[in-house]
């Protein structure tokens, strides 16, 4: 964790935090949304171009179209001028950093057990690793607290919802 | 029908008296509804429909106040995570964070959250006055706004949400555009499936809630791991009750937001589908002054919005009881507990149960009494929040929103949605572009197609028809004039054009 603490200051290389790194993110995300949409035209049109499919899928891609060109031209230019005139085009941006990612992973991770291990086990593997890489301590905050919290509210929710909610020993014993 | 008649009115305080039962529900409800508001991931319907089985031994009214109760409760509690974190629970709360969360970054939570409590009860209680007194009207007007008005006041509703966020208005606008389209995903009007890429998840389309969950809380809990607390100062994370207080009696001293969002609440607030969102925005773009300071954490920008949310519930109810049209999730199982007692709402059940419809609408101003008191008695709780590090906080919160959202979808499609779209609104954050407008696009852009689809049969294919109402041109001319004023705004240069960082 200490190793963890000590990286998360330092620059992250795969992610340029300079100023530029902002404006050249703004086109990506633009061009990302763009080309949703672009997908989700063609994707709604080769299964029908009947008016009731596509009556507002068509005036907004349009409106997107336009508006996209026009944001992009905007950067583009705004990324221009600064680079002629040698000065910050955008807002610093920090690094994602290494606690966000490993985060980032055990959220992909709780997904990934929550129906073969149960909602109650899952919730308490992923409280424990996510206090672990935050900086709890102590066995009472990395082991007990997250199994009492977990299986707490999991039968909770149990009792309280009445829905199908897969636990831990449900049908297994 | 008159509403304001003497005798219904002595009839109803009648059944008011000398039933105990509502006198117990009210203050349950509002507890009730204050926690699933507050939790993130948790929401108002939940708690309503969690709660639906238990009024089918009530009597009519303890019924619908119970329902109502946890309505009131919830409509302030979603402020909560709004002020504290940056985490609307609903829709009606996205335009409480604008300013409710950088008050809270200058270690001033204690008065924002003074300050919702005072402007959602007094909305809420202003919202009840009008619905009391104008619910024949209410229904008249409602009926009024065919599909094509509503069509125009959803692209209002996108389009204003993007001049008020963060970034350029561009980006904004993309995002509303692209949100729009993602709440069109599933089945459409033809049964055809489109944007599903096969699953069987998205035949229902992307689920709306989870994904807003997903946007706001996931991305702002992100952030928040950089940070050892939500509020870095010690001494700014004390909770103060002198503070709530002062916060609390302060939003009377703008009197005129207060009405004024009060108003727009209850009579956008009517409007099936599309209520307390839009009207806490157009709230908030009312009272917003051109001087920079809304979104840096001014107090009026939180009254205007939660006076307008919650004002929002007493239209929706008269929507409810005038026409039989539920304006949301919650609505709807209001809807069901009607049903469970053999009511339909409209003008028939109006005309024959005035007295139960004063009791209803009387019982709820005692609903705003209570949340006055509990509410004050809930903040030195809630505002502890802030004193839970940021290591704490972020996995249990996060787990929450995980949780609620199975609960809300009853399989993995809400949990996914919610770290996919978590994603998403990080990445739209980080390159400065506001996530409210597309959580906005989202959650109407079903409602959008299916209104513009009625106007085009409507005008027997001429989409021109639209054009020739004068409520849409006003309507359009008045979108137009935000985007335009805005841009106006942003180019001048004595005007900070700094907005809400949402």
């Amino acid at each position: 964790m200490n190793q963890i603490l000590e990286t998360e200051d330092l620059p992250d290389r795969r992610e340029p935090a300079g100023e530029t790194g902002s404006g050249r993110g703004e086109i990506v995300v633009a061009t990302l949304m763009i080309a949703f949409i672009g997908w989700y035209f063609l994707d709604a049109a080769s299964r029908s171009t009947r008016v009731e499919n596509l009556i507002l899928i068509v005036p907004m891609s349009i409106a997107a179209a336009v508006v996209g060109t026009v944001l992009l031209v905007t950067v583009v230019m705004r990324l221009r001028q600064a680079a002629r005139a040698g000065a910050p085009c955008a807002r610093a941006i920090e690094p994602v950093g290494h606690r966000i990612t490993a985060v980032a992973g055990l959220l992909c991770l709780y997904l990934l057990l929550m129906e073969p291990l149960g909602l109650d086990a899952a919730t308490a593997v992923f409280l424990c690793a996510c206090f672990a890489v935050l900086g709890v301590r102590g066995w009472l905050g990395l082991v007990v607290a997250p199994i009492v919290v977990a299986f707490g509210i999991v039968l909770g929710m149990k009792a309280a919802f009445f829905i199908h909610i897969p636990t831990l020993f449900e049908g297994r014993f | 029908m008159d509403l304001v008649d003497g005798a219904s009115l002595a009839e109803a305080l009648g059944l008011l008296f000398a039933n105990p039962m509502v006198w117990v529900v009210v203050p349950v409800g509002i507890v009730i509804g204050l926690f699933f508001g507050a939790i993130p991931g948790l929401s108002i319907p939940i708690a309503m429909a969690v709660c639906l089985p238990a009024t089918f031994g009530m009597d009519l009214v303890s019924a619908i106040l119970l329902l109502t109760a946890i309505f009131t409760g919830g409509a302030f509690g979603t402020a909560i995570p709004a002020v504290l974190m940056n985490v609307p629970g609903t829709a009606g709360s996205v335009a409480t964070c604008f300013d409710g969360y950088p008050m809270t970054l200058k270690g001033r939570h204690n008065e924002a959250l003074g300050l919702a409590l005072a402007a959602s009860a007094t909305g809420s209680l202003l919202g009840y006055v009008v619905l009391f007194v104008l619910i024949d009207s209410i229904a008249g007007w409602v009926l009024k706004l065919g599909p094509p008005e509503m069509f125009v006041l959803i692209v209002w509703g996108v389009a204003l949400i993007a001049v008020l966020s963060e970034g350029n208005i561009w980006k904004g606008l993309l995002t509303g555009i692209t949100g729009l389209l993602i709440g069109t995903i599933g089945v459409s009007a033809e049964g055809l499936e489109r944007g599903t890429m096969g699953s069987i998840y998205l035949l229902d389309g992307v689920p709306v809630v989870p994904a807003m969950i997903g946007l706001f809380a996931a991305s702002e809990l992100f952030g928040l791991i950089r940070r050892e607390f939500i509020i870095e100062n010690a001494d700014a994370r004390r909770t103060s009750v002198a503070r709530i207080m002062s916060g609390f009696n302060s939003a009377f001293s703008y009197p005129r937001t207060l009405l004024r969002g009060g108003l727009i609440g209850v009579a956008i607030g009517a409007l099936p589908g599309i209520g307390a969102a839009i009207a806490s925005l157009v709230s908030y773009a009312a009272a917003k002054r051109p001087d920079g300071s809304f979104g840096r954490g001014d107090p009026e920008g939180v009254i205007a919005a939660e006076s307008a949310n919650s004002s929002s519930e007493g239209g929706s109810l008269g929507t409810l009881l005038a026409l039989g049209l539920p304006g949301g999730s919650a609505g709807a199982v209001m809807l069901g507990a009607l049903a469970m007692h053999n009511v339909t709402g409209g003008p028939r059940f109006l005309a024959e149960n005035q007295p139960v419809v004063y009791a209803i609408i009387i019982g709820n101003f005692v609903q705003v009494l209570a949340l006055f008191v509990i509410g004050l008695a809930f903040m030195p709780l809630a505002g502890r929040l802030v004193s839970v590090p940021a290591r704490i906080l972020v996995p249990i919160v996060l787990m929450l929103t995980v949780l609620g959202s199975y609960a809300l979808t009853s399989d993995m499609s809400g949990p996914v949605t919610v770290v996919l779209a978590g994603f998403v609104g990080f990445f739209l954050r980080r390159y400065g572009f506001a996530v409210a407008p597309m959580v906005i696009g989202l959650l109407l852009g079903r409602a959008a197609e299916g209104e513009l689809l009625r106007s085009y049969q409507l005008a027997g294919g001429d989409i021109t028809f639209i054009l020739s109402r004068p409520i849409v041109l006003g309507l359009v001319a008045v979108t137009l004039v935000f985007i335009l004023g805005r841009r106006y705004l942003a180019r001048r240069p004595n005007i900070d054009p700094l907005r809400p960082k949402l």
